[in-house]
């Protein structure tokens, strides 16, 4: 299935000479990868359809308050924290894990050994999102942003994490001896960096109520808006970076454009990302230092933002028009955009006179999702494109279906991320102020800011069923490569529009 | 140094200098702090809610208030969070030992709560009262005291039940047109009890020695 016959599978001179032996190779380590894999990418779509069903729920929720209502399963209170861990447990962690291994495998050279105690450890991770899920409906969340599942689920998801990511350690070890790509260095990074994030967080933060062991209120505070940005930026940022990397020089057919740049890119993450989060408490009860410190490694996580956009428009330089041609190419596209969009506005809201408006408010929900589904979630798509026909076999059947799912997401997240920014700034601009004609009566005063927010919030339910129906889409085409009902491997793959001559490299 | 090594070491280094950096450094800085306790007339403050309103608590992070309210006061310049009569000064971390580090909260969807249960100052703005009547009534239809608000009905936390003797002191202001017969009351349940015990216990306008210029609010300091 290998045969690099086209220009979206022709080497990209990074890899060995492209031979016979190398395709035999390039095939055994597919079929090591396809069952656990394709295992991964199916608890992750189940989770994403799961998530962006909940995700329509809540946000109809929030400017329809009777929608719903009135019964604790079904309250927005618990809603939005299952949507928020099945975000970034269910749909981000499975898909980046499935790629991550995928591409690791490919980099290493070496089939995946054990695929049955990959699946053990996929199925403990989705029983524990289960539970999880029931845990938070049931009441027993803890309340902290992305960490809302009890205790003993983290438990549970450590386990079966461990089960998996040895896998990407025992192939990092037994990789053919030569040059270790770019790629390969974000994503055993970021293997790395999620067990110590997850495990060192959860140990000091205990049950997150007072009395039991853990930390002191504030530091709670401190510990979990650290965590919720570096779960973004340690283990999201950088599978999401792993992936680009990979997948932007195979299918242009070209090697990225600066090498050098790429590892001053490497560090400069590795060395700023880990201090960020201090800016989500901006204004609160914590040392002004550690809101300083956030901020200050926000700005320069503007230096390896640099460095990868640079890269990546270098590489892609004269190339642009792949873009309408292959998905793989428009969806990693879209993401690197978003990537640099969601750095800059991380930055210019952590300055105090914005932050002074858009702290505590939609804003920061915004904010986060540019990162998680503009950036991270469209690259893994793009991922995705690219992987799945190499493991089942087949081609992607319907390329309209692919476009379908494309601007359905694209004007789905795109809006959704769009109008929660704008929420949350008319929020904060009417929270900033006290005014006049309200002056003996603070409720009526504060409801000019939930009023202000509204038209946004409205924006928001209509593009999240956009992207509702684009996910249908993506399932539906899913499931028929899973059902190998795709088109027959060795034709050209599945593109918008065939290339012409001029396009080739 | 071959490159693998330096990989890992760099991998391990980035993230343990951040971990002590940040966050062993600010748990040293404020991981410990002590109730303030004032010598002459053994005023302690904070102190731990117990009974009902701890349970409160529960019912508070359970039911995830603290996505929609937060419970911190910025400083003036941050933003007219005293203005707004939220509080009497800005909130520190001596306040919270005793609390969840979930209740500050991510956003404020709803009014800040970090004082809902302190006395109402005369010629208040203050919409909102640290009244139980007045929290039950809204717990059950907040759309009945604040006509636009967005805020979910929690008509979970609380159960219709026949008018034995005398109609209970908590009951709800409701008619038949509510769906409650006559002869019939709407009653809060243990967790709503709990949750309005825990609101009202909300006050954190206490003097501090680290908070300068903690004076009480600018009555309407309106723009």
């Amino acid at each position: 299935m290998s045969v690099p016959s086209t220009v979206t599978r022709q080497s990209s001179g990074r890899e060995v000479i492209p031979g016979e032996l190398e395709q035999v190779e390039r095939a055994s380590i597919d079929a090591s990868a396809r069952v656990p894999v394709l295992t991964f990418y199916a608890s992750a779509v189940f989770w994403l359809l799961v998530q962006t069903v909940l995700g329509v729920i809540n946000a109809v929720k929030v400017q329809w308050p009777e929608f719903l209502d009135g019964c604790a399963w079904l309250t927005f209170g618990r809603l939005f924290p299952v949507q928020n861990s099945l975000m970034i447990y269910g749909w981000a962690s499975l898909a980046g894990i499935g790629t991550a291994l995928w591409i690791l495998a490919r980099l290493c050279r070496v089939a995946l050994p054990k695929p049955a105690m990959l699946l053990t450890g996929t199925m403990l991770w989705n029983v524990a999102l289960i539970a999880g899920s029931l845990e938070i409906l049931a009441g027993n969340g803890r309340g902290l942003i992305y960490l809302e599942f009890p205790r003993y689920v983290f438990g549970l998801l450590f386990v079966a994490y461990s089960i998996v990511a040895v896998w990407g350690v025992i192939l990092f070890f037994n990789r053919r001896p030569g040059h270790i790509y770019i790629s390969a260095w974000y994503l055993i990074a970021a293997l790395f960096w999620f067990p110590w994030l997850v495990g060192g967080t959860n140990l000091l933060l205990g049950s997150g109520l007072p009395g039991a062991a853990g930390v002191q209120g504030v530091m709670q505070a401190i510990v979990n808006a650290w965590f919720a940005q570096n779960v973004i930026n340690l283990w999201l940022s950088a599978i999401g970076l792993g992936a680009i990397y990979y997948l932007v020089p195979k299918v242009v057919g070209r090697p990225i454009h600066s090498y050098h740049l790429a590892s001053v890119g490497f560090w400069s993450f590795a060395i700023f990302s880990v201090w960020t989060g201090g800016q989500r408490l901006a204004g609160g009860p914590v040392p002004a230092w550690v809101i300083t410190v956030g901020i200050v490694a926000a700005i320069l996580m503007l230096i390896p933002v640099a460095t990868v956009t640079a890269n990546y428009f270098m590489t892609m330089k004269g190339k642009f028009n792949l873009v309408y041609h292959s998905p793989t190419i428009r969806f990693v596209f879209f993401g690197a955009v978003a990537y640099t969009l969601a750095n800059l506005v991380l930055v210019a809201g952590s300055f105090r006179s914005l932050s002074n408006i858009t702290q505590y408010t939609w804003f920061t929900v915004g904010s986060d999702y540019l990162f998680i589904y503009g950036f991270y979630s469209m690259v893994m798509f793009g991922a995705m494109y690219y992987i799945i026909p190499r493991l089942v076999g087949c081609e992607w059947l319907s390329a309209s279906f692919i476009k379908l799912h494309f601007w359905g997401t694209a004007y789905g997240w795109g809006m959704t991320i769009a109008m929660l920014l704008l929420a949350g700034y008319s929020q904060g601009q009417m929270l900033a102020n006290v005014h006049e004609v309200h002056a003996t009566n603070a409720g009526a005063d504060f409801m000019l800011s939930v009023s202000a927010a509204l038209p946004f919030l409205r924006g928001r339910s209509i593009a999240q069923i956009l992207l509702c129906v684009g996910q249908l889409f993506f399932a539906l085409n899913f499931l028929l490569m899973l059902l190998r009902l795709g088109r027959p491997s060795g034709a050209q793959p599945t593109l918008f529009a065939p290339i012409h001559e001029g396009a080739k490299s | 140094m071959k490159p693998t090594p330096l990989l890992f070491a760099g991998i391990f280094a980035s993230f343990a200098a951040a971990w002590l950096g940040l966050i062993v450094a600010s748990d040293t800085q404020i991981g410990n702090l002590q109730p303030q306790v004032d010598e002459e007339n053994a005023d302690v403050y904070p102190i731990n809610v117990a009974g009902l309103a701890e349970q409160g608590r529960r019912v508070y992070i359970a039911n995830g208030c603290n996505y929609c309210h937060t419970q911190l006061v910025r400083e003036p310049h941050a933003g007219p969070d005293i203005a707004r009569e939220w509080g009497t000064r800005r909130t520190v971390a001596r306040d919270y030992i005793y609390e969840s580090g979930a209740v500050i909260g991510f956003m404020r969807n709803g009014p800040d709560l970090a004082n809902i249960g302190a006395p109402k100052a005369e010629n208040s703005r203050r919409g909102y009262v640290n009244d139980p009547k007045w929290q039950y009534a809204h717990l059950y239809n907040p759309r009945a005291t604040t006509p636009a608000s967005n805020m979910p009905a929690y008509r979970y936390l609380f159960e219709k039940r026949k008018i034995s003797g005398e109609r209970s002191e908590n009951a709800l202001n409701l008619t038949e047109a509510d769906g409650v017969e006559a002869g019939y009351e709407m009653v809060p349940n243990n967790d709503a009890k709990a949750l309005v015990a825990y609101l009202l216990s909300l006050d954190r306008s206490h003097p501090l020695k680290e908070v300068k210029g903690a004076a009480p609010a600018p009555a309407a300091a309106a723009k």
